[in-house]
């Protein structure tokens, strides 16, 4: 097992630095780069430049190298902790994007939650109710979830909120706290606003993996041994959570490999729509005004993100599954 | 000399080891030897029965000779016009002129036959790709071999799924007969029907096999079926053939401990005296890793100390009785 | 309820009648195919939206009362006219609109629109406005609908400039639909170029591209699209930027439709029947051709459907974050992006009605994919 992980975790490297240098190749694709651009700009309106500043910057960066070297540069300054300047927010890029970060990961791991929370018994009860009203009722809305785009549902729940309720529901603080210090009353302040991020940003998995545990563990209780056990006479909630529930999981824990990422990549738009202090929003106003540094710390970020999730999932099924060989 | 003439097919020392691949790198951790130095002949117009537990390398046998795989070692010879073709070594190109003396019958009558083509296109499909020499008529050929195999040949632009089970493992006959074939491998060809439908297509392969001279390897799992069919047998265990008889010398007068058990499984209706019942415990080895020694002496209830340290090999111990087993010769042992 | 449900949404497989028959017997795989599908019948119906919806985008000019762009001052944020049949003090046949009024609420302060019911405009079939270009073909002032010149037609409205909200939404549809079909065309050929090669020659370039796949696959697609998309050149042409959208898509479209390509190849490739031509004689190509292909092409084009809705929800999620298509080029998502602010939605709640269509489209591509799927293996029982 140990090997295993160890393994794997060697495995990601090669992935990580492809990633990599896609992510640069992007961010440096747009023609030329935000001093030059803000240059301009300052000149059009007739001020002042410290040109000083602006060669030193340049020259900092390696912005008139080649792009290998800027390359080389910005990978081996990350790997020492600096992940460059946000021309934008005129601060370490680490600086502006730690919060964000972490805001992001936590509504993508409480998506998650609510997303198994929600699916593993709708799904049973689904499952156990073949053909009953209540089941059509669940395979349907599973159905038009699984479809419909995230992002749409946010801005639909929004107008909702406003039009019907004349309530705004996008944010995650209410104003008194989106500046303020984390505070325990913050914390308690960010959990009110959270539901809403969370039910936009788990839907379509929750359909998806509706879907899924019904599928399966209707296959399971198909099997000869759910049979054998019912004319044992054993009690049926007893019956179901013994082994056929348990069996028809495993597919559930493995899709977690695709799922965090999905939640990653998938609250970017969502959250421009709700307008969250987490990484998508930034990421959008970074890549527009090609500040560079800015948008590839996300970009790669998020990719490690992904990475690591996908190779958590895996360990975890790994090790829920005995089946599974690591060898 | 006279007796090598009447082989059809000749088989010597095959071998086929499939390579167990893992990681990234594809690294090979081992082999699965499925068919370990095999020996066997099949004289023209007789069948060949195969028998043995699943898993054992039958089909792969079957396939090695068909060249539908590539042997990993060991010779085959097929005598065609009173030459002797090393399938073997055969080039694709050749192996493709190659392949209207040989063909196969498959288990499944329904994954074996394309659902999106009629009747006449999968059995005429061996002809039309064959079809060099001269034209023949396809539709005529067709229809003369779904008399044959007893199918209406008013059904000639029927799709297989309008046909059932027994009726589509005619038509895989009937393809199988469209080059006029030598040799016919049969890979449990009835395993997969209905047991009231299985003696029908029996006859089938039984008649067709006077009619046109046919040879078969035989290929199952089902030793009533194998009894019922075949002139000489062939047992096999983990990729080695354990015992090589007539029919009645396997089914009367087995000579390996493997065999003996097998026929313990077979039901008997018409039981005279009570048989001993014994039935085989454990499970077949596995191929990849097999044990030392005689490979079945873990289960065989007469293994001795040099079952588990002496390798076997085949031996003649009485004529045209080949059996590998070093208690051979000491066991008497019951058949049917 | 649940009987209505089951109708609708997934017919039993029964067996009909039609099974016995000689005609069931000689059915082609397409026929079959047909029939297991026409049994899904909210599929049936998805299908007949969808083949409106696209019949509707092709002659969007035509079929569009205005001109999309065109901006109608006097009529900005003006609501939907209804269709009356009852006015002019009688019931008539043909339907008409009133003329809408503008005021300022005393109240609120806010504009407010009112219907005049005495001044009616008859709708008019086949009626003159304004003069258009048809496929770049010819020039011609004829629309489906229309009323006299003097009143005006708004069925969903107008936006913020006074531009008639279904011209745009039919001009939009235009550009929504048809990227899902290019995309979709793009990744296919991709996927299937990548995963034929890896699932037909295997070895090496089936580790290299399985490796690649693997790499895609770990990227968030969404970051990467967006750092994609954010750097098409401002100066770009609308056309141009219209197709490297559909590129940037297929970019990572290609992966899922490559590896349902290697999957199903290789499935497929050990199949008997797939077997038994190679044993019969029949050369690589032929096999390809005539056993492989067919079979695959029935999944492939469920795979192929199930995506489009993903690429119509792609364009319209980065046009909406302005990363996408730009106007003057009018697509669903460009629509919503012109509606960012929630309060402006709220007011003029048929601002909203692009998302109404998306979501119709996306259902109905998912229920025809679903129909498809069952459809796709008529064999099976
Ligand atoms: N393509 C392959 N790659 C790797 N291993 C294989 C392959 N084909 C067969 N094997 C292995 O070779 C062994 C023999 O298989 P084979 O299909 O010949 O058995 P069999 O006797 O025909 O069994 P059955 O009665 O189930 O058909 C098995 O252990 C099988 O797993
Ligand atoms: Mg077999």
């Amino acid at each position: 097992m140990i090997n295993y992980i160890i393994r794997r975790i060697f495995y990601m490297i090669p992935t990580l630095i492809i990633i990599s240098m896609i992510s640069f190749t992007v961010i440096q694709l747009p023609p030329g780069d935000y001093l030059t651009t803000k240059i301009a700009q300052l000149q059009a309106q007739d001020e002042l430049i410290n040109v000083d500043l602006i060669e030193a910057l340049r020259e900092e960066y390696g912005l008139d190298k080649p792009i290998y070297v800027q390359y080389g540069k910005w990978v081996w300054n990350i790997l020492h902790g600096d992940f460059g300047y946000s021309w934008e927010w005129q601060r370490p890029v680490e600086e502006v994007i730690g919060e964000r970060i972490l805001l992001t990961a936590i509504i993508s791991f409480s998506a998650t939650f609510m997303i198994y929370l929600v699916a593993i018994p709708v799904g049973i009860f689904s499952a156990t109710h073949k053909y009953s009203v209540g089941d059509y009722l669940v395979t349907f809305v599973a159905f038009v979830g699984l479809a419909l785009p995230n992002f749409l549902l946010a801005l639909l729940l929004l107008f909702l909120g406003y039009a019907l309720f004349d309530v705004s529901l996008s944010g995650l603080f209410s104003a008194e706290f989106a500046n303020a210090p984390w505070s325990a009353a913050k914390v308690g302040d960010l959990l009110k606003h959270l539901w809403i991020p969370v039910i936009v940003v788990g839907t379509t998995s929750t359909a998806g993996r509706i879907r899924v545990m019904r599928g399966n563990l209707l296959d399971e209780l198909n099997k000869p041994y759910v049979m054998a056990a019912r004319a044992k006479g054993l009690s049926e909630v007893k019956l179901l959570l013994k082994y056929p529930v348990r069996t028809a999981l495993n597919p559930l824990i493995s899709g977690l490999s695709v799922l965090l990422p999905q939640m990653i990549s998938g609250a970017t738009i969502t959250a421009v729509v709700l307008g969250l202090p987490t990484t998508g929003p930034m990421l959008l106003g970074a890549l527009r005004s090609q500040d560079v540094y800015l948008a590839g710390a996300f970009i790669l970020l998020l990719s490690t993100l992904t990475v690591i999730s996908t190779l958590l999932s895996d360990i975890l099924l790994a090790w829920s599954d005995p089946r599974i060989q690591y060898e | 000399m006279e007796a090598a003439n009447n082989n059809l097919l000749t088989v010597e020392n095959l071998k086929k080891h499939f390579p167990i691949k893992k990681g990234l790198l594809r690294r090979v951790l081992g082999h699965v030897k499925a068919v370990d130095d095999v020996s066997f002949k099949i004289r023209r117009g007789e069948t060949l029965g195969l028998v043995g537990e699943s898993g054992c390398g039958k089909s792969t046998i079957g396939k090695l000779i068909l060249r539908a795989l590539k042997p990993t070692a060991g010779t085959i010879m097929f005598r065609v016009d009173d030459e002797e073709v090393l399938i073997h070594e055969l080039s694709d190109a050749e192996l493709r002129s190659f392949r209207r003396h040989a063909q196969l019958i498959f288990q499944d009558p329904y994954a074996s036959l394309n659902p999106r083509m009629t009747v006449r296109e999968i059995i005429g499909e061996p002809i039309l790709v064959n079809r060099d020499q001269q034209t023949v008529d396809l539709d005529q050929r067709v229809k003369e071999l779904m008399d044959l195999v007893g199918l209406d040949s008013r059904y000639l632009k029927r799709y297989p799924h309008a046909f059932s089970g027994g009726q589509r493992q005619r038509i895989g006959v009937a393809r199988a007969l469209a080059l006029n074939p030598d040799l016919i491998v049969a890979d449990e060809p009835v395993s997969a029907l209905d047991v009231s439908i299985q003696a029908q297509i029996l006859n089938l392969l039984h008649d067709i096999q006077q009619d046109l001279n046919l040879t078969y390897l035989f290929i199952s799992h089902d030793l009533s079926v194998v009894e019922h069919i075949s002139d000489r047998v062939a047992v096999m265990y983990v990729g080695k053939l354990v015992e090589l008889a007539d029919n009645d010398d396997i089914f009367r007068r087995p000579k390996h401990p493997y065999t003996e058990a097998l026929l313990a499984a077979v039901p008997q209706i018409s039981e005279r005296q009570k048989r001993e019942t014994y039935t085989l415990g454990g499970n077949i080895a596995d191929p990849a890793n097999p044990p030392s020694g005689c490979y079945f002496h873990p289960r065989c209830r007469y293994a001795k100390e040099i079952c588990k340290t002496q390798p076997v090999v085949m031996e003649e111990v009485s004529p045209r009785h080949q059996v590998a087993c070093h208690l051979a010769r000491e066991l008497s042992l019951k058949g049917l | 309820m649940s009987r209505i449900i089951d109708i609708l949404f997934r017919a039993k497989r029964k067996s009909t009648g039609l099974e016995e028959g000689e005609k069931y017997y000689v059915a082609t795989p397409r026929q079959l195919m047909w029939w297991k599908f026409r049994k899904h019948r909210l599929a049936v119906v998805s299908l007949y939206i969808l083949g409106f919806m696209y019949l509707i985008a092709i002659f969007a000019e035509f079929v569009s009362p205005y001109n999309p762009n065109e901006r109608h001052i006097r009529h900005l944020y003006a609501p939907r006219q209804k269709v009356h049949w009852v006015y002019d003090g009688g019931f008539h046949i043909q339907p008409a609109v009133f003329t809408q009024r503008f005021e300022i609420d005393p109240v609120t302060l806010r504009e407010r629109y009112y219907e005049v019911p005495e001044e009616a405009s008859p709708i008019r079939l086949f009626a003159r406005g304004d003069r258009y270009e048809m496929w770049g073909l010819f020039e011609t002032d004829l629309h489906l609908f229309g009323v006299e010149s003097g009143g005006t037609i708004f069925l969903f409205g107008t936006d913020r400039m006074g531009r008639d909200m279904l011209s745009r939404i039919i001009a939009g549809a235009r550009i929504s639909l048809s990227i899902g079909f290019v995309g979709i065309a793009l990744s296919f050929i991709l996927g299937l170029i990548l995963g034929g090669i890896s699932g037909y020659f295997g070895g090496a370039a089936d580790i290299i591209i399985q490796r690649l796949i693997e790499v895609m696959r770990a990227f968030p697609a969404i970051p990467l699209w967006m750092g994609l998309s954010a750097a098409l050149p401002m100066t770009w042409s609308p056309l141009k930027v219209y197709f490297a959208i559909t590129v940037i898509l297929s970019l990572l479209g290609w992966v899922g439709v490559a590896r349902a390509i290697r999957g199903k190849f290789l499935a497929l490739r050990e199949e008997d029947f797939a077997v038994a031509a190679y044993l019969a004689g029949a050369s690589k190509w032929r096999i390809i051709y005539k056993h492989l292909l067919p079979s695959f092409m029935s999944h492939i084009i469920v795979v192929l459907t199930l995506a489009i809705p993903h690429m119509i929800i792609a364009e319209t999620a980065l046009s909406y974050l302005g990363l996408g298509l730009r106007p003057p080029i009018t697509s669903w998502g460009v629509l919503l992006k012109e509606t960012q602010n929630i309060q402006d939605m709220a007011h003029h709640p048929w601002l909203l009605l692009p998302v109404l269509f998306i979501i119709l489209v996306i259902l109905a591509f998912n229920f025809v994919g679903d129909g498809l799927r069952d459809a796709a293996d008529p064999y099976a029982t």
